[in-house]
């Protein structure tokens, strides 16, 4: 209703895949409208165009290019630094950490459902967020389980360097740490769980 | 059964673990064959019975590995005391659990009935088998968890809903005397063992060491109460009775199973258990005092008692009193009879549950002054009842008459003994057992006297209550055919189904066989529970002991014949005797009740101011008081741990961390002179880099990638709220600058303290090139799977995903915890009760259209009180 003169006409110029998306975004903008209306006599209550602000990515060009350009670097820069954590400084924690920020930064430009409608398949079916963090939580307890059914103790983790010289497209040093399945798991449940928060507390 | 045959360990196991699975496995099973769930319950606890029956001979114990890193293993230990409780738990199952497919036919939540019954069995059947501390303490909690789901089962009924909760605070606050205790006797058996254990075992056998351990800590009287007060509440004594009577809110056959024969068997085992540990002068005066306290109390109580099952809880009270005085005595007599008591009580008194289930099941009432004469409706029940109820009046020549005969004769010894003050212990037992028959009579007017019920009165009764349920059951399900609808039906009164039937019939033979025969069980289990709990393990002659029927005029004889004598006599005044107690009890005071609900009322009103004060909704209010109590409780701790802190500088100090560490301080000067938030923001964030540059300087290169990234993500985050803040700060007053003020100071002065304290212990040098080596750098180069190093060059993530992984398994669980309660809180809010005014917003209620979102109404609670606001960039 009172969200659709405020959807910008920028938005849909820009990404027309966001017509179909159209009448969810709405949906949920007039939700907040009403819940809004119903407290009409607090103080502070922000205008619904501010509202808009961080639902539909009111942004400018500018910012919309750059944020294009630079996440998918982030995003690359974050699986690198989780896959090399062993043994350089990255990490699960880290990693996770960094592809947070790349998210966070396309809702603060897009809009958290654009970005959900256009990154997530199916986004009214499941909760991609929360299923990282049961995802990874599951991911880090098997990786302590493996070892056990293998009758090595709770999160015992291994490594295999492979002799030299190597087949194929490897040289030098190729190491396989086991450790690498817990910190994917830390890594999912960093960005699950950073996510989570952002998503709900930024969609209040 | 002089036999020491060693138990068998995964016999016992499955004994315990069975009735765990088959819980599990109940709710699938209840979709398969419905109601019948309950005989595969009654199947369930026959195969228990029968495991631990096949560990009838052996005698010691066995260990499983649990935490051997902690020294905690499942140690099962199997001698007389703890097949007597185990055969009690698992038989009397067989029987409760065959009642209640009878007695639970239509009712609601089955499974969830079934799967906390069989649950509840396998907590009983571990408690009594575990000999180390730890396991003890979980079976015993995990006793009164199960308990509180059956109590509550009628979870809709306010009376239940009561009723759990107080069972479950009563019961698992003395658990946590318990803990306490065993914890104290952990700590004291390395003075008396040489090596601290949890070996409940090793402490029985150096009983007499332990003792003198415990005497030269102080700890004695302190263990003493601390366990004392576990069991107590657990077996109901006197003042923590109150639970069990509200308890009576459970199904009939939950009552008669834990509320008789075992869950608050598990205290007076706990007594038995222990005292070969804690035998003593104090130990015989303290549970003297409480077992006779109890055993008077509950007997009056039950007299005063209007409800049956009241009436029975009362008399449970009071017979658990026996046997906790029975174990309170020294000598041998005391200890026969607690555990022949703890036999007894059970077949009496689930009989008389049981037969107050079908009497309420079949009459409509559960009420003495309603119900009456009963005899002719229900023939069997009767008879069952009139056998169970003279044995727990203690007249021969049925089971109870013998143990409460030893009762006398150990309270004539020990007065006899000691003398003076002592002969109040027999006066005192035989007024109590006097108010024993008294109650005894008054359940069976039941049975006698003018035939008066419910259903007989009131015709309209008849078309959709009780009798209903019967005419179903002889359709539907098969069972008892031949009872139901019997001649009693016309009348309103049908006959139970044969399920309903075996058990009291049943435990009214065995009744009336221990009775007549009662060297079966005191040379049998009995016997050896009476071993138990009087000598040392190992030490025990293996022979039992024997009770007789009196065939001379000993003085317990008179004590049986005034007994008897004065309970009759109070038979015709009986009335004017209820009316006494009653009038009593009408004062509050007088009532443990009104502590209690004084307690809880008074903690919730106490817990709602704290609450109006703490959780304004503001999120000033919650900093403060979430950076006071930390920056306090680490200056306390710091305080009390008075360590060593590290006040020279280090070699790490350079020209350039200092810099950097000035340019910190002064960015963190002007975030508090900042005028607006983007500034105060932008410049926090310099802070922020500042300290990543000094990870830098000091070759920290992990620690200063989270810090930038931490910074960064909350720039990003400034971003998502920057417009919903004022663009400015508001003036604040005097005092709140002042208190805020203050409260930077203590909280700068706690960080400080930490870390010069944290700083001060300088790590060994050897320390870095161990992790280094585990790491697998420094040596030669491994080839292969390689499970001991930790093949990282990067120390920090190798320490964080190997050396430490449970660490960080503990830590990812967290930031799921809090996504889950975010989610939670933020989207739940509006379900139950409101807190907060501005969330009575009408949330969904039609306007808002199904965005194809499941969870669409969470997003429509949009207006969250301020405090939701400003904690985005908290």
């Amino acid at each position: 209703m009172s969200d659709e003169a405020d959807r910008p006409g920028a938005t849909e110029t820009d990404a027309p895949g966001d017509v179909p998306t159209a009448g969810e975004t709405e949906g949920e903008g007039d939700g907040e409208g009403a819940a809004a209306a119903s407290t009409a006599t607090r103080e502070r209550r922000e205008t619904e165009a501010q509202r808009a602000y961080v639902t539909t990515g009111d942004t400018t060009v500018i910012v919309r290019t750059a944020a294009r350009i630079v996440s998918p670097i982030v995003l690359l820069l974050a699986v690198s630094l989780t896959i090399r954590g062993h043994n350089l400084p990255g990490g699960g924690f880290i990693g996770g950490v960094l592809t947070a920020i790349a998210v966070v930064l396309l809702y603060v430009v897009f809009g958290v459902d654009y970005v959900r409608d256009r990154l997530v398949p199916r986004a009214e079916r499941w909760n991609p967020s929360m299923a990282m963090v049961s995802g990874g939580l599951a991911l880090a307890l098997a990786a302590g389980l493996v070892p056990v059914l293998v009758g090595s103790s709770f999160l015992e983790q291994g490594f295999y360097i492979a002799p030299e010289p190597l087949p194929g497209p490897f040289f030098h040093d190729f190491e396989v740490a086991s450790a690498l399945a817990f910190d994917v798991g830390i890594y999912l449940v960093v960005v699950g769980g950073l996510l989570t928060v952002v998503r709900e507390v930024g969609s209040e | 059964m002089t036999a020491h045959a060693q138990p068998d360990a995964a016999l016992l196991l499955a004994a315990i673990g069975l009735p765990f699975a088959a819980a599990v496995l109940v709710p699938a099973l209840y979709r398969l064959v419905g109601e019948r769930v309950a005989y595969v319950g009654a199947a369930v606890a026959a195969g228990s019975l029968a495991l631990v029956f096949s560990q009838f001979d052996a005698t010691g114990s066995v260990v499983v590995d649990w935490i051997p890193a902690y020294g905690i293993a499942l140690r099962l230990y199997v001698d007389g005391l703890s097949l007597l409780v185990a055969l009690l738990a698992s038989g009397v199952g067989v029987l409760v659990f065959t009642y209640c497919g009878g007695y639970m036919h239509g009712k609601d939540a089955q499974p969830r009935f079934y799967a906390s019954l069989l649950a509840f069995m396998g907590s009983m059947l571990g408690l009594v088998f575990a000999a180390d501390l730890i396991a003890l303490f979980v079976f015993w909690e995990l006793t009164s968890l199960t308990s509180f789901s059956l109590i509550g089962h009628y979870s809709t009924s306010e009376d239940a809903v009561y009723a759990a909760r107080k069972s479950m605070l009563i019961t698992v606050a003395g658990g946590l005397f318990l803990l306490a205790g065993l914890i104290a006797l952990y700590s004291v058996s390395g003075d008396a063992l040489g090596a601290r254990t949890f070996d409940l075992v090793a402490m029985l056998e150096e009983g007499e060491a332990m003792r003198a351990a415990l005497r030269d800590r102080g700890l004695f009287l302190p263990v003493l109460g601390l366990v004392g007060v576990g069991a107590a509440a657990k077996s109901a004594q006197v003042p923590l009775h109150v639970w069990l009577p509200d308890a009576m809110e459970a199904p009939t056959p939950v009552s008669a199973f834990l509320h008789s024969a075992t869950m608050v068997k598990a205290g007076v085992y706990l007594f038995g258990r222990m005292r070969p540990l804690l035998r003593s002068p104090e130990w015989e005066a303290s549970l003297l005092a409480l077992g006779l306290t109890t055993m008077t109390v509950g007997a009056l109580l039950a007299v005063a008692a209007d409800d049956v099952k009241a009436l029975l809880a009362y008399s449970t009270a009071s017979h658990l009193g026996l046997i906790t005085a029975g174990f309170g005595f020294q000598s041998k007599l005391g200890a026969e009879t607690g555990a022949f008591h703890v036999l007894n009580h059970a077949v009496f008194k689930a009989a008389l549950f049981l037969v107050a289930g079908i009497v309420a099941h079949e009459a409509g009432s559960q009420l003495l002054s309603e119900l009456g004469g009963l005899r002719r409706d229900l023939p069997l029940t009767a008879g069952v009842a009139g056998l169970a109820a003279v044995s727990m009046a203690g007249l021969p020549p049925l089971n109870g008459f013998h143990s409460k005969e030893l009762l006398f004769e150990a309270a004539y010894e020990f007065a006899a003994h000691d003398g003076g003050l002592a002969w109040a212990v027999p006066v005192v037992a035989v007024g109590a057992s006097a108010f024993t028959v008294l109650y005894s009579y008054r359940f069976l007017t039941l049975f006698l006297g003018e035939r008066r019920a419910p259903h007989l009165d009131d015709r309209a009764a008849l078309e959709h209550d009780g009798d209903d349920d019967g005419d179903e059951r002889g359709a539907d399900d098969g069972h008892g055919h031949g009872h139901s609808g019997g001649h009693g039906h016309a009348d309103g009164i049908s006959r139970p189904p044969l399920p309903m039937l075996v058990g009291p019939v049943v435990l009214a033979v065995a009744a009336v066989v221990v009775g007549l025969r009662p060297g079966l069980a005191t040379g049998g289990v009995v016997g050896r529970a009476f071993e138990a709990a009087q000598f040392a393990p190992g030490a025990t002659p293996g022979e039992g002991f024997s009770v007789a029927f009196p065939t001379e005029l000993k003085p317990a004889v008179v004590m049986s014949a005034v007994t008897v004598g004065v309970g009759a006599a109070m038979v015709p005044v009986e009335r004017r005797v209820r009316d006494a107690v009653r009038a009593v009890l009408a004062r509050d005071p007088a009532t443990a009740d009104f502590y209690y609900d004084g307690a809880v009322d008074g903690l919730a009103d106490l817990s709602g101011a704290v609450v109006a004060r703490v959780q304004t909704g503001r999120l000033r209010t919650y900093a403060t008081w979430i950076l006071g109590g930390f920056a306090v409780l680490a200056l306390a701790g710091h305080a009390a741990a008075d360590p060593d802190l590290a006040l020279e500088l280090g070699d790490g100090v350079t020209v350039a961390t200092v810099l950097v560490s000035l340019l910190a301080v002064l960015s963190a000067a002007a975030v508090v002179r900042a005028a607006s938030h983007v500034a105060g923001v932008l410049v926090l964030s310099v802070v922020g880099l500042m300290i990543a540059v000094f990870y830098i300087l000091a070759a920290a290169p992990d620690l200063a990638l989270t810090q930038l990234l931490v910074e960064t993500l909350l720039l990003v985050l400034f971003l998502l709220v920057i417009k919903r803040l004022p663009p400015f700060y508001g003036e604040i007053d005097r005092l709140r600058a002042a208190r805020d003020g203050v409260l930077s100071l203590l909280v700068g002065a706690a960080v400080f303290v930490t870390v010069l304290a944290s700083t001060a212990p300088t790590p060994d040098p050897f320390l870095r090139r161990r992790l280094l080596e585990l790491a697998g750098f420094g040596g030669e180069e491994p080839v292969g799977f390689v499970t001991e190093l930790g093949g990282g060059a990067n120390v920090v993530n190798v320490v964080l995903v190997d050396f430490r992984a449970t660490d960080t398994l503990g830590e990812i669980s967290v930031v799921a915890m809090v996504a889950i309660s975010v989610v939670t809180l933020l989207r739940m809010r509006d379900v139950g009760g409101a807190v907060f005014p501005a969330d009575v917003a009408p949330s969904g209620d039609g306007t808002a259209p199904d965005g194809g979102r499941a969870e669409g109404e969470g997003d429509d609670a949009t207006d969250g009180p301020e405090s939701h606001d400003g904690g985005v960039d908290g």
